[in-house]
């Protein structure tokens, strides 16, 4: 990586102001802007049910998230004993995973009403 | 004039090799460095598994075997047997609990400060006792529903689950249960269970470690080593600030986490009062994020792509690397972009997984660190709007869930925003969300080595020349080789230990230790970037706005193709699959 220069000489005091600008931006961000945009109408609900479900929103990879664990269990889990199900019963039942299609009204199939 | 004259920034061909480079070069360090962390992971959690784990392991999935060959769905003993198997972690042992004491960063907070790195016993009993009617009626309401998904679940299995009303029935109590349950092991819980704490002698304790740690290869590879052990203190300082700033209460619930705030803080410092000399040496920014990536590699694990089976691989695996090849080429051809570095690392981090795809991606075409933080910075600020835009506009439309889940997963750049969009549209949405996020996070080993491999061998030359083979060797950033070759020994590993893989590597080694020391890692990179910045380099790389157009054409694209090859995956070519997430 290219050597970084540093950046020029400025008034010490200047340079204090500057930060304590910046820190105060920083304030304003936390406790002025960011509540009222979590208070707005389209916001508001998915800010609740963030809070109520305790996730964080500042995991940026899947091994710091504990829901992604359990959700990667619950998904295999029920994938595995879907197929195992069908598989005992010869296919009539539920497909899971294969190229199967269902037929639309099926026990197994998706409803069309609620797909976008 | 000859062209290595007129393009002094471009390298000549050289092809040699010194084994001497193993133990002068940092790229061979962060590789020594990183195994180090590996090895000493296994050797804490292999010989200690939870008690009778095995046993375990086979009586929850036998459980959940016979429960789905008894009933058309999931009865809450297979839920029960699920949450048991999902429960088995290496994690939760004593030992580890010391060690994540250690490596714990700054916690939670809202108007206090003080209170991510202290709580008094008097103030955890103050919380513990306002949280606790709450957390009382929580309980009663999920032993209340549990009573009731049994009734229901009994009377239909008295008809031997032929009757469709009463399985109905059924299935509507133990939803009840469940959305019951995931409302008690929320936040009520954990203001309810607040234990008091003090970390300061631990932050305290870690910093001479992980100072001594990166010391060892200091001196091989040209740092002062006093001078890094001198200034490491202020780094590390910063590195804490920025995960206090993260944890405040509002900012945290955005996405603004400690990573965004280790750069902006430092670049504050940096570009106000200026950063004190003798810090200088501790600014190691590449040391630290290449060690963190050869972590990072460990995490990558090849088994999980088949998580959610071929849907998930078609969503991810497909989709992502048209998107980012599209966007690049885009962003080259159309916007006509002056650094190719920017443009791919903005086009890694939007189309695969934001701030962990920037991270690897601009280690490996060595991009400039204004470039990384510009990456991370705007998929911060669109991750934030998207993970409100994105489940209103689902739920609102009535969409599915497991579609919509699917399209969060794939389009919404952090796992944490993910998962909170993905709450919204309920827990089988969630889980689809996550699960694909998950898979697309696992793309990140390939894409650091495809675009180290391009660079090497097609951009970083001269016009017109030929790159020999020992060039490209000679080029490629040796870290991406202990990135990929931890990712391929902890997938080998997972694999051959079956079931218990997931809960001593998964929930141990990975989780339970090797992913907190390279959270570490990152936020000490991350604040060496932003003292080490330039307002005004930054403002010259975002001139004309180019790197946000970049993004929004991308990530427009990335809706609308993960949309329809979600759709097309889950309802028209594997149907089955959706059923059965949804049974």
């Amino acid at each position: 990586m290219p050597v970084d220069h540093p950046p020029r000489g400025r008034g010490r005091l200047s340079g204090w102001l500057r930060l304590c600008v910046g820190l105060g931006a920083i304030w304003l961000l936390a406790y002025v802007v960011l509540p009222w945009g979590a208070g707005l109408r389209l916001v508001r609900p998915v800010m609740d049910v963030l809070a109520a479900s305790g996730a964080e929103a500042t995991h940026y990879f899947y091994t710091q998230s504990e829901e992604t664990a359990v959700a990667q269990m619950y998904v295999r889990n029920t994938l595995a004993t879907s197929r195992e199900t069908a598989g005992q019963r010869g296919g009539s039942g539920t497909a899971a995973g294969s190229g199967q299609s269902a037929v639309p009204g099926q026990r197994g199939a998706p409803e069309g009403s609620e797909e976008g | 004039m000859s062209e290595e004259a007129q393009h002094p920034e471009m390298v000549a061909d050289r092809g040699k090799w010194e084994w001497s480079e193993l133990y002068r070069k940092e790229d061979w360090w962060a590789i020594w460095l990183g195994f180090l962390v590996l090895a000493v992971g296994l050797v804490i959690f292999l010989p200690r598994p939870p008690s009778e784990m095995r046993e375990k392991l086979a009586a929850t999935e036998a459980a959940m075997a016979a429960e789905a060959a008894r009933a058309p769905f999931q009865t809450v003993e297979w839920y029960q047997a699920n949450d048991t198997r999902s429960g088995l972690r290496a994690r939760n042992e004593p030992y580890a609990g010391v060690l994540a004491r250690w490596l714990d960063t700054p916690g939670a907070w809202t108007a206090n400060p003080l209170e991510s790195l202290y709580l008094s016993e008097s103030a955890a009993a103050a919380r513990r006792s306002a949280a606790e009617p709450a957390y009382q009626a929580a309980q009663e309401e999920t032993a209340r529903a549990l009573a009731g998904a049994r009734e229901a679940q009994e009377a239909a299995a008295a008809a031997a689950f032929a009757d469709a009303v009463l399985n109905e029935r059924a299935e509507s109590a133990i939803r009840e249960w469940r959305l019951a349950r995931e409302a008690e092991r929320g936040t009520v819980r954990t203001l309810a269970t607040v234990q008091a704490y003090n970390k300061i002698p631990y932050l305290a304790g870690l910093l001479v470690l992980i100072m001594l740690f990166f010391s060892i290869g200091a001196g091989f590879i040209g740092i002062d080593t006093v001078g890094f052990m001198r200034g490491f203190w202020f780094v590390f300082a910063l590195a804490v600030a920025a995960w206090i700033v993260g944890g405040q209460a509002n900012l945290e619930s955005w996405g603004f986490g400690g990573l965004i705030w280790a750069i902006l803080g430092g670049m504050l410092i940096s570009n106000t009062v200026g950063v004190p000399e003798f810090v200088r040496p501790a600014l190691q920014t590449e040391y630290f994020i290449k060690t963190g990536l050869v972590l990072l590699g460990a995490e990558i694990l090849f088994s999980k792509i088949l998580a959610i089976g071929q849907p998930g691989i078609f969503v991810t695996w497909v989709v992502t690397p048209i998107v980012l090849v599209s966007t690049y080429v885009f962003g080259q051809r159309v916007l006509k972009m002056e650094s190719k570095t920017l443009n791919i690392t903005v086009s890694a981090d939007m189309s695969v997984c934001g701030v962990s795809a920037a991270i690897a991606t601009a280690a490996a075409c060595r991009a400039k660190k204004e470039e990384l933080t510009i990456a991370v910075g705007m998929s911060m600020l669109f991750t934030a709007v998207m993970m409100i835009a994105l489940p209103t506009f689902i739920v609102s439309v009535g969409m599915h869930p497991v579609l919509g889940g699917a399209w969060i997963g794939g389009t919404v750049d952090s796992t944490g925003a993910v998962v909170a969009a993905g709450a919204f549209l309920g827990e089988t949405g969630m889980f689809v969300a996550a699960t694909i996020k998950m898979i697309q996070n696992v793309m990140i080993g390939v894409i650091a080595f495809g675009v180290a491999v391009y660079w090497c061998s097609r951009v970083d030359c001269l016009p017109g020349q030929k790159v020999s083979k020992m060039e490209i060797w000679y080029r490629f950033p040796k870290f991406v080789l202990g990135f990929i070759a931890a990712s391929i020994i902890f997938s080998a590993i997972l694999s051959a230990m079956g079931g218990a893989g997931d809960v001593m590597i998964d929930q141990g080694v990975l989780r339970g230790f090797s992913v907190l020391v390279r959270d570490w890692f990152f936020i000490l990179a991350f604040a060496s970037i932003g003292l080490s910045s330039d307002f005004r380099e930054m403002a010259h790389q975002f001139k004309g706005g180019k790197p946000a157009i970049l993004y929004v054409c991308g990530q427009t694209l990335n809706l609308a193709l993960t949309l329809t090859v979600a759709y097309i995956m889950f309802f028209k070519i594997f149907p089955g699959v959706t059923a059965s997430l949804m049974n």
